[in-house]
């Protein structure tokens, strides 16, 4: 890969398969980098193809003893961020394992390293062979993914650092280290995928993980009620699974996910569901390039099929008809109680479903659900089984309507009694606000500057306000020319997400 | 082995280090910005020093006040920040 030494993002960056790819390339980028940046410096380094991050943990005593526990697979970054992480890697054969591991521990021997630490490498993935790897650096702490590899080693790497830096030795050799089953992590943070990843600060109103087991751990520091502030790191917690193979620790990463309630902000929950069910994730064919290529223009829910939607309405028909058996009960009503309607019309995603509720017995469009569930108006989580398949859904009641969140995505079904329902066609459609002559802002921040004023014309593209979230100044441009009718917010002001900035023509 | 530790840390990492080192008996300090002093990890600390104002560049990562919290409570290492 030949790149201009002054350019960035990809530009006036050229590839060469072969001699006469350098012969023409070289020339061509230097003049462009010369053209472009006034710069003909040029690097050439080895271009990387389908490059994973595969890093060696190793661990060494004061005495000389170093080993390597096996490695960690974190490709799936965004912007240069771990996201999930794994042990081992679906990438790794154990002669590859036992190359970088040795090798690892030569660099940890030749600084004289004592501790936990990690040899970071990328990898590339076109080269079955797995002799493709180069060193990126090494970290000499204690990392976030540590669970996975404890999970399969089956040591503590913290009691570990504690031992050899009070000088004991290390009680195991290299060939003592067994690596057994699969372990995945999800970072869940504190980041709106729904908002193109935009930070995320405030109250955890609700906070409550899922139960931890023998396989599934829950690393946190929050606690409900707590705040994320915009002076830390915005991870809320680490979710980690176990199982003897990794679909195994997937499918478990999807049902702890299902019962995770975070709410007060937004959080990555949904986007680690829609990856943990991803086709290409599970066929373990991921690069560092994975979130980049395969959510191109942002995420959006994860997709739902047929059969997940008709159990959504099936359990939307059972609630509703909770609720509406509550409100019989009370009693002292004017016509006596009214009656339990057990005939629902349900919608979601512009899909109608016929619902009908008889006790246990739940239809949908005539389908018999084989449901088994209990549920009490209030509870924000429900666990159902269709047919003896278990599923875990977040609830919240609306207006005639609840929200159902589970499998990475959130969907709203209308509830209606069936003899109401078709009234419903004529309400009057309520008009959505008018958003493109507004200015919203898009993440909680502080408006450190306005670059127009009342009356002033605008061009597309130019800066309108700066507004700092967790620490970073983001510009806000105009979308399309126009005039500044009105602004709204001062110089100064701290502001919601969707809060109304300015106003236009 | 320590009898002490200083926990040079925030969030679930303090919380992950405090509870091994509770497993092997020994006693835990936490550390905490004016933001966390309310914080699970201070809770579950045995022991909390007060560094400073919540930006970390003038509370956790203020090497002289960590070693200063060691010495006023005895710790004999240090977990360090990563």
């Amino acid at each position: 890969m030949m790149k201009a030494s002054a350019g960035g993002g990809g530009k006036g960056m050229r590839l060469a398969w072969k001699e006469e790819d350098v012969r023409d390339g070289f020339e061509a980028t230097k003049r462009e980098g010369l053209a472009s940046f006034g710069d003909d410096r040029v690097f050439i380094e080895k271009f990387i193809e389908q490059p994973r991050h595969i890093e060696i943990q190793v661990l060494g005593d004061q005495h000389g003893n170093i080993v390597y526990l096996g490695e960690r697979e974190c490709s799936i970054q965004r912007r240069h961020q771990k996201v999930v992480e794994e042990a081992p890697s679906p990438f790794v054969t154990p002669e590859m394992r036992r190359k970088m591991g040795e090798q690892a521990v030569v660099l940890a021997r030749a600084v004289d390293y004592h501790s936990a630490g990690t040899v970071e490498l990328i990898v590339a993935g076109n080269d079955p062979t797995g002799e493709s790897f180069y060193f990126l650096e090494m970290n000499t702490r204690l990392q976030v993914e540590h669970p996975v590899t404890e999970f399969v080693t089956g040591l503590d790497l913290v009691e570990q650092m504690i031992r050899v830096a009070a000088g004991e030795r290390l009680d195991f050799a290299q060939d003592d280290i067994e690596m057994n089953g699969w372990a995945i992590e999800n970072r869940v943070y504190a980041e709106d995928p729904y908002r193109g990843f935009l930070p995320s600060i405030g109250r955890l109103v609700r906070y409550n993980p899922p139960e931890g087991t023998a396989q599934v751990r829950i690393d946190d520091g929050v606690l409900e009620g707590g705040e994320v502030s915009m002076f830390y790191d915005p991870m809320i917690a680490k979710l980690v699974t176990y199982g003897a193979t990794r679909e195994e620790a997937i499918d478990l990463q999807i049902a702890a996910l299902d019962r995770f309630e975070i709410t007060g902000l937004g959080h990555n929950i949904d986007f680690l569901s829609a990856l943990m069910q991803h086709s290409r994730f599970r066929s373990g064919e991921i690069t560092t390039n994975f979130i980049a290529e395969e959510y191109p223009e942002g995420f959006e829910g994860a997709p739902a099929d047929q059969t997940l939607l008709k159990r959504l309405a099936a359990i939307a028909g059972f609630v509703a008809t909770a609720y509406s058996d509550r409100a019989r009960r009370i009693d002292g009503q004017l016509n006596g109680p009214p009656p339990t309607p057990g005939d629902w019309h349900i919608r979601i995603d512009d899909t109608d479903y016929d619902v009908t509720v008889d006790l246990d017995d739940v239809h949908v469009d005539g389908e018999a659900m084989e449901l088994s569930m209990a549920y009490s108006p209030g509870d924000r989580l429900l666990e159902a089984e269709f047919a003896g398949e278990p599923i875990a859904v977040r609830i919240a009641p609306g207006r005639y309507s609840f929200e159902l969140t589970t499998r990475g995505a959130t969907r709203v079904a209308r509830v209606l009694p069936a003899h109401i329902a078709p009234l419903a066609a004529h309400m009057i459609e309520k008009e959505p606000p008018d958003l493109s002559k507004l200015l919203i802002c898009p993440m909680p921040g502080l408006v450190t500057a306005l670059h127009v004023s009342e009356g002033d014309q605008v061009e597309a593209g130019q800066p309108l306000a700066t507004v700092e979230a967790m620490k970073m100044e983001n510009i806000l441009r105009a979308e399309k020319a126009g005039v500044v009718t009105r602004i709204d917010a001062e110089q100064g002001a701290s502001l919601a997400a969707d809060d109304v900035i300015m106003e236009f023509e | 082995m320590f009898n002490k530790i200083l926990i040079a840390n925030r969030g679930e990492i303090a919380c992950r280090v405090m509870r091994t080192a509770r497993k092997m008996g020994i006693a835990t300090v936490a550390v905490y910005s004016d933001a966390d002093a309310r914080s699970p990890h201070v809770e579950m600390a045995d022991e909390a020093v007060r560094l400073g104002p919540p930006p970390a560049a003038e509370s956790y990562l203020l090497a002289d006040k960590i070693i200063e919290a060691c010495k006023r409570t005895g710790a004999d290492a240090v977990h360090p920040i990563r």
